[in-house]
């Protein structure tokens, strides 16, 4: 193989070397290769103490509550979705256009309703002054005990026009 | 089919799964993901607190994004393009306002000493240790926010460069330059550890 060292287009060979990830037949030249070639063999080397310094940083658990609080936060989602997607001002932007349509079609609505043939309504209630017109039952002796009080009052110097001087 | 395809299948066959409402599923995938995600994060802003934060929104954009899930990539590769992204974010927004001590602060756990068998490392070897380590993520830490990510993806995760490439958004080839030149970059600041 040409020398990796000297070949910008194969310098990432060390890279896959370090990482374990060559192919069995690349595996095979680079190290038939690195026996006879010094450089390569340093190239090769300080990739892999590369690799091997970076084996130190051990990652950081997992909180506890991890799942618990990204539960919450999808709860809490979830319960302000509705008018939250409604202000999004890509929501604006999407509906903005059907706005007037919809605007058009909820007067045509109303527009409709107005027109539409009304059911028969209940008969009206009679004028106050029809009820007026029913017989009246008149009392003859009610009438009787009128005209005597009146010419009662007459006798007593009383007016029957209601004047209080004395005839 | 190997076990690593079945894996795989597995993953979007649970989205798929969420996707029709089965909350189980979505459990499934959380138990199978949290860790890398969250070790990936902790590594790219380290900041623990910052990396559970982001890591919490990697799942939570995941849930939200179900009823348009479609398995069109891997599952991970998915994952990781929304954890990369959100990482190379903060990284942008607070450039001006890291400091040292996020450095030097410990994670509660994050780096612990490996023991071996059943010896505690002594106090000198747990020095040492803690001096390295602090090394180590220094030298990440200087890297560019996209070298960085290749480099976490290609070391600790163990991905490869066509799907680091589908992470990033990017061809193989500008993959394996961003790897050579990170890691070059690292042997220079790293030699003296060897």
């Amino acid at each position: 193989m040409d020398c990796p060292a000297h070949d910008s287009g194969k310098s990432g060979i060390f890279v896959s070397y370090a990482a374990g990830t060559l192919s069995g037949v690349e595996l095979e030249a680079l190290e038939r290769h690195l026996e006879v070639c010094a450089e390569c063999r340093r190239e090769a080397a300080a990739q892999r103490e590369v690799w091997a310094a970076l084996d130190v940083w051990t990652p950081a658990p997992v909180p506890p509550d991890f799942d618990s609080r990204l539960y919450e936060r999808i709860a809490a989602e979830g319960s302000r979705r509705w008018w939250h997607f409604a202000l999004r001002p890509e929501f604006s932007f999407r509906f903005r256009a059907a706005a007037p349509v919809a605007a058009a079609c909820l007067t045509l609505l109303v527009a409709l309703l107005l027109r539409a043939p009304q059911a028969p309504r209940p008969a009206a209630l009679p004028p106050a002054a029809a009820v007026s017109t029913a017989p009246v039952k008149i009392d003859a002796d009610q009438v009787e005990r009128s005209l005597d009080d009146i010419e009662m009052l007459k006798q007593m110097g009383f007016a029957a026009d209601g004047s209080d001087s004395p005839s | 089919m190997t076990a690593a395809a079945a894996y795989l299948e597995r993953d979007a066959e649970l989205m798929l799964r969420v996707r029709d409402g089965d909350e189980t599923s979505f459990a499934l995938l959380l138990e199978r993901h949290r860790r890398p995600v969250i070790h990936f994060l902790s590594r790219m802003v380290q900041n623990p607190a910052v990396s559970e934060e982001l890591a919490q929104e990697v799942f939570l954009r995941v849930y939200k994004a179900r009823a348009t899930y479609e398995p069109t990539a891997k599952f991970t590769t998915w994952l990781f393009r929304i954890a990369t992204h959100l990482a190379i974010n903060w990284l942008r927004d607070r450039r001006n306002e890291k400091s040292e001590d996020s450095l030097d602060r410990s994670a509660a756990g994050e780096g612990a000493p490996i023991q071996i068998a059943d010896r505690a490392p002594t106090k000198e070897q747990e020095m040492l240790y803690q001096a390295r380590l602090a090394e180590v993520r220094r030298a990440i830490d200087a890297l560019p926010a996209k070298q960085r990510a290749a480099v976490l993806m290609h070391k600790y995760h163990e991905m490869g460069y066509a799907q680091i490439a589908r992470t990033l958004n990017c061809s193989e080839s500008a993959v394996k330059s961003l790897l050579f030149r990170a890691y070059e970059t690292l042997r220079a600041r790293l030699v003296h550890m060897a």
